[in-house]
């Protein structure tokens, strides 16, 4: 056998090596934030109900909504986000995280796990006529108040 | 109360009397940026606004919680107890001929606060004042400034802003232009090196074997330029190492 076919072989070799390691290698993002964060619960998702419906998986961060939301997206880069007044909202091609502040006042942050349909249902107010059709009311300012009362 | 339909009546003249996209926001959005901010300013104490200077010849977009689109923050009433946050920057839009090309910078203002949020945890959510040169211009700017009340209460200075789950959607509304693949997004240079190696492999193989001469790509043959085998029956010269000797007498004869 030539030099060269020994050349070739080898590239050809390791080409099909990193394939099968990139392919084998890549966990699913549920998985991941499943084995990185406390699970806390699950609950039905928003939306019609569907034999193909995933269940809201619901986990709690220790860190803040954008550290978590970071560390997220550095591990599993998302189609598209948004960062909103109340939370950060990561897309993906078939579920949507959402990073929103925990309830009762603790710290760190709360994830939400969404289907497509789930998180865009849920998160309307915030996501609505960026990632899909929005047909909700187009507002008036109304004044930001004073902050009374609270 | 009184107060409220005011400022709401301010708006609608002002997104009346505003031309066709005189700002990279239109009004409409520049509204619902408005009152997400003073949605949050209630639930923080915390006053936010925006003003971004162009130069392309549009009024500049400006903003705030306080008193709306198109307006500057005006601290009404000591509204602001936890302190003010303003974006600010300017767009540059280089002319066709020149060599300089567009730009764009911004920073966050803020007093009233220990540890006011800056424009690197601003591209710590992936907005960069660069996208501001681009074509989703205005969805880059409205993005950054309602990401302010995040960052604020991220660092300390004030609660986090309620989340609130939408409990009734329009039923035509649904999510558009699925995003393709994750494991492409994530892997796709690494997918495309392997494929190219493997695809390069064959390539390399024939474009060597192209520039050998054909005489030369056949089978060699059996070398035939041995040195060749004595057949002689003479037996072999001696090959004694030891002391020669040579006769120098007569050759007897009979």
């Amino acid at each position: 056998m030539s030099r060269h076919a020994v050349i070739a072989l080898v590239m050809a070799g390791v080409g099909a090596l990193g394939l099968i390691f990139t392919l084998s290698s890549h966990s699913s993002l549920r998985d991941d934030i499943a084995k990185d964060y406390r699970p806390i619960g699950k609950e039905k998702a928003p939306g019609n109900a569907g034999p193909d419906r995933k269940d809201t998986l619901i986990y709690a961060s220790p860190k803040s909504i954008t550290q978590t939301a970071k560390d997220i997206s550095d591990k599993h880069k998302p189609a598209d986000r948004r960062t909103t007044e109340a939370g950060a909202f990561l897309r993906y091609s078939d579920d949507v995280v959402s990073v929103v502040p925990p309830t009762g006042g603790t710290r760190g942050s709360r994830i939400l796990v969404d289907d497509e349909e789930g998180g865009y249902h849920r998160n309307y107010f915030f996501v609505g006529g960026f990632w899909g059709t929005y047909s909700g009311p187009a507002g008036s300012f109304r004044g930001g108040g004073s902050g009374a009362g609270k | 109360m009184i107060r409220a339909l005011l400022l709401g009546l301010a708006t609608l003249t002002l997104i009346a009397a505003a031309p066709a996209h005189a700002q990279i926001m239109s009004p409409e959005d520049a509204t619902d940026l408005a009152q997400s901010l003073a949605d949050a300013q209630e639930d923080q104490d915390v006053c936010y606004g925006w003003e971004v200077s162009n130069n392309f010849g549009a009024g500049p977009d400006i903003g705030s919680s306080i008193a709306g689109p198109g307006a500057a923050m005006l601290d009404v009433g000591g509204s602001c107890k936890r302190g003010k946050v303003v974006l600010t920057g300017s767009i540059d839009y280089a002319c066709d001929s020149c060599e300089a090309s567009d730009s764009a910078s911004v920073s966050i203002e803020a007093s009233g606060m220990a540890n006011p949020p800056t424009v690197a945890d601003l591209e710590g959510v992936g907005l960069k004042a660069g996208d501001l040169t681009g074509d989703n211009d205005d969805t880059t700017l409205f993005n950054m400034v309602n990401a302010l009340p995040l960052l604020v209460a991220d660092r300390g200075n004030a609660p986090y802003v309620e989340y609130e789950r939408a409990t009734t959607v329009p039923a035509a509304d649904r999510a558009t232009n699925k995003p393709g693949s994750d494991l492409l997004r994530d892997s796709w240079i690494w997918l495309l090196l392997c494929a190219m190696l493997i695809a390069a492999a064959p390539l390399f193989f024939f474009y060597k074997r192209s520039q050998i001469p054909p005489h030369k790509r056949t089978k060699k043959p059996d070398r035939t330029d041995a040195p060749p085998t004595s057949t002689s029956s003479e037996p072999p010269p001696p090959t004694s190492t030891g002391p020669t000797t040579t006769s120098t007498g007569p050759t007897p004869t009979t």
